[in-house]
């Protein structure tokens, strides 16, 4: 089941994004090492934090490459599943390792 | 709440539940269990009970109170310690305290001369900052803001009087495992569900995230510490968590509240806080959580020096209880008779139903008779689900009994230790306010008779304490309610040179010691040879043991000489229903209770044995029994029934006494309503109670105790007859 179509290392995340979208959003992701990406989630209707942990998870493989990962128009469901979660996917902001919730 | 007087009427229930807290506190400490949780937790009651009096401008209970909790205090803060003599000062605080509630409760005012003594050795404990005459002005400008929480329900008012406890800070600590996901369930949602509870900060732990190669999509990385600023209550909010507690690692404790510092900084150091004050305390605490983290942690790290001064982990255990004890609903009590009434009727209706069915003739195994068969099931469910609803601790009515030790201890100049078990058994309520007259009788008893005096005990090798136990538990089916004491036994000879001289025994009459014993219950008796201010108020133990009946009870007395004495109170659980056989006599349906019954036989020739005069035993196991005839008892025939042609009902009373009691057939083992005869008809000897039957016809529920010592007691005055003729 494609969760995301990729346009030349960008994801746009879809609509629903459950426990069962984790798996095929980490293979996704893999996909992509080693390219600098963008992740579009303006689609996303619904979100839990088992894929919140693949993003963090990404935003942390990335960083470790030294590739640039971001995440942009966020979504009002994304942006409030984040805020409820405490989470903080901004790549710079774990670099700075500033708190961010 | 719809008017003042509703809101009053509460607060003096909530007075009742906080002297109870307060007083068992204190008795723990006496007996060395308290800890400074306990210390918080009583002075959180009379704090309470200072507040809400404060409300209804009852200064004289805010005076006393003021003054005690100050005390209080001293001993929280390590400044007092407390010693015995500080704890006997406190207990009597605390009945003192009690009165002033009862008579604030009456519209009475209680004398001076009932605090004056004890506000001044309270006082003394607390020094000279504690000028009595300085306590007025300072309860007056206290409760100055007391108006502002009117017009809502009590436990608010008093909440804001305590200070602005409704918003309670909580930690929670939050770790789903993997199966918390795969079981369908989901943070946000759990997060989103808390959010409407109150203020939250969320800072999420991602410390455990793997790399993306390492990372298993369906397990569970994250974990939260959310901070929840909330008038929820603890178990709201683990309410929350209910779908998902065994997925995941939980943990929620309550912080100190900044109000709750700044509340006993009010009344701890400023002698005169205001309205003023309390109110913008309460904003700034709010907004300061709400708002401003950097406050907030200022006030934590305050906390946490605060906490080791006072420790107030105590105080956070103690508001962590009352958040478990709010889980409760005060209901009128008659909308739960009625609804005790309606059971009782459920029961009546249900055997009229099986009645109908038997008459039916319906083949066995037929569904009306199975579904029968769980209505039956189902109705003594839904019985003892109604029952428990009235279901109370003795703890309350134990409480009222050390001060009842207390006084009688003073007043008789003897030590006196109490030692109470079992006080969480439950008894139906009204069995339980029933209780307090008769056994606040044997308290006295205990103390004034039974124990001797501290210089006899030491002459006979006796602690010179005495110790006085009070233990409550449930042995098949009943309570049995005991008071004990280590004095020094029944004076048996005493007891018999008494009662012969009372004209209750003949001089000649053979009697064991537990006929001896038992004299004390015979109306008239007394053994005091000068009435003391304590027992000698003209109450025997007779009109204890009626009392006792009364409820259902009965009463026994045990007695070692040199040991002590022990009086028993066997209780049914329930006034209401009751297991019952029922029999027929002389064409008469009765029911006999089941808790008397220890076996039913068919007795042969050779087990029965005559006695002259008409009097007949019956041979069980070797043991001889008197035989009653039912029928004749209950003046229902004169000639006596043949008991070779009737069953033997072999019972027993709660002191021992057996007996053989014929009736005609058994018919039926079932649950019975009990209703009073007193209340409807009016006492009939030998008769308990009566109940309906499934045809509807009226039967008498058998009193064995007083069958038997009816025919106990006719015996002997034929045979004392026959030897004064003889």
């Amino acid at each position: 089941m494609p969760n995301s179509k990729k346009e030349d290392g960008r994801i746009v995340l879809t609509s629903v994004l459950d426990l069962r979208a984790a798996a095929p959003l980490t293979d996704e992701l893999l996909g992509l090492r080693g390219e600098n990406v963008v992740i579009d989630a303006s689609k996303v209707e619904r979100i839990g934090a088992p894929c919140f942990q693949v993003l963090l998870s990404a935003v942390k493989t990335w960083a470790v490459a030294g590739h640039t990962i971001a995440i942009f128009d966020e979504s009002s469901a994304f942006s409030e599943a984040a805020t409820h979660l405490g989470v903080c996917l901004s790549q710079s902001d774990k670099n700075e390792s500033e708190p961010c919730h | 709440m719809d008017s003042m007087a509703d809101i009053k009427q509460t607060f003096f229930q909530e007075c009742d539940d906080l002297l109870g807290e307060l007083e068992s506190g204190l008795l723990d400490m006496e007996s060395g269990e308290g800890d400074s949780e306990t210390v918080a937790a009583i002075f959180r009651a009379v704090h309470s009970i200072k507040g809400g009096a404060g409300a209804f401008g009852l200064d004289k209970l805010v005076a006393f109170a003021h003054i005690f909790e100050t005390t209080l205090d001293e001993v929280r803060a390590d400044r007092l310690e407390a010693t015995p003599d500080v704890l006997s000062v406190l207990l009597r605080s605390s009945d003192v305290l009690a009165d002033l509630v009862g008579a604030a409760q009456k519209d009475e005012e209680l004398g001076e001369e009932r605090t004056a003594g004890l506000v001044g050795e309270l006082s003394a404990f607390v020094g000279a900052s504690a000028d009595a005459s300085e306590e007025p002005a300072a309860v007056g400008e206290d409760i100055a803001f007391a108006p502002l929480g009117m017009d809502f329900d009590l436990d608010d008012a008093i909440g804001d009087l305590d200070g602005p406890e409704d918003t309670q800070c909580y930690t929670i600590k939050f770790r789903p495992q993997p199966e918390l996901y795969a079981n369908g369930n989901e943070t946000v949602l759990l997060m989103r569900n808390l959010a409407d509870l109150g203020e939250m900060q969320v800072a999420c732990d991602e410390s455990k995230i793997p790399t993306l190669d390492e990372l298993d999509p369906e397990g569970a990385y994250l974990a939260w510490t959310i901070t929840m600023h909330t008038s929820h209550s603890e178990s709201e909010l683990l309410e929350v968590f209910e779908f998902v507690e065994g997925d995941c690692e939980l943990e929620i404790s309550l912080d100190e509240a900044p109000s709750d510092t700044t509340e006993s900084d009010l009344v701890d150091n400023e002698a005169t806080p205001t309205g003023e004050e309390v109110a913008t305390t309460d904003v700034e605490g709010a907004s300061a959580s709400a708002e401003d983290e950097v406050a907030n942690k200022d006030n934590v790290v305050q906390l946490a020096e605060q906490k080791d001064k006072q420790k107030p982990a105590a105080a956070a255990k103690a508001s962590t209880e009352k958040d478990t004890s709010d889980a409760t609903i005060r209901v009128n009590l008659g909308r739960i008779d009625r609804l005790v009434n309606l059971v009782g009727e459920l029961v009546i209706n249900q055997a009229m139903l099986t009645q109908g069915v038997i008459d039916a003739g319906l083949e066995r195994g037929d569904s009306v008779e199975s579904g029968l068969e769980e209505l039956k099931q189902l109705t003594r469910e839904i019985q003892e689900s109604v029952m428990a609803i009235r279901a109370q601790p003795v703890k309350a009515l134990f409480q009222r009994m050390s001060r009842i030790v207390r006084e009688a201890a003073r007043a008789t100049k003897k030590s006196v230790h109490l030692v109470m078990e079992g006080e969480m058994t439950e008894v139906d309520k009204t069995v339980v306010e029933r209780l307090a007259d008769p056994l606040t009788h044997m308290i006295r008893n205990a103390v004034d008779h039974g124990l001797e005096t501290a210089e006899e005990r030491i002459a006979n090798g006796k602690p010179a304490e005495g110790t006085v136990s009070l233990t409550a538990a449930h042995r098949s089916g009943r309570v049995v309610i005991e008071v004990s004491d280590d004095g020094a036994g029944i004076n048996r000879e005493r007891v018999k040179k008494i009662a012969l001289e009372k004209g209750l025994i003949s001089p000649d009459e053979q009697l064991s010691d537990s006929e001896v014993d038992n004299l004390l219950f015979m109306p008239g008796f007394s053994t005091v040879d000068k009435v003391s201010n304590l027992s000698g108020r003209g109450v025997g133990m007779d009109v204890v043991k009626r009392a006792i009946q009364a409820v259902g009870g009965k009463i026994s007395i045990s007695s070692k000489p040199g040991k002590g004495s022990t009086f028993s109170i066997s209780l049914p659980l329930t006034l209401a229903i009751l297991d019952g056989m029922v029999v027929e006599v002389a064409d008469q349906t009765l029911v006999v209770p089941l808790t008397a019954i220890v076996e039913t036989l068919k007795p042969t020739p050779s087990d029965i044995h005559e006695l002259g005069a008409g009097a007949k035993v019956i041979s069980i196991r070797g043991e001889f029994i008197p035989v009653i005839d039912a029928g004749r008892s209950m003046g229902y025939r004169n000639e006596p029934v043949d008991p070779l042609h009737g069953v033997v009902l072999s019972v027993e009373t709660e002191d021992g006494a057996r007996a053989a009691v014929i009736v005609d057939t058994i018919q039926d083992q079932r649950q019975v309503v009990i209703k009073s005869l007193e209340e409807n008809f009016g006492h009939v000897a030998s008769v308990a109670a009566a109940t309906i039957l499934g045809d509807g016809r009226i039967a008498l529920i058998l009193d064995v105790d007083s069958i038997i010592a009816r025919e106990g007691s006719a015996r002997l005055f034929h045979e004392t007859n026959l030897a004064a003729t003889g």
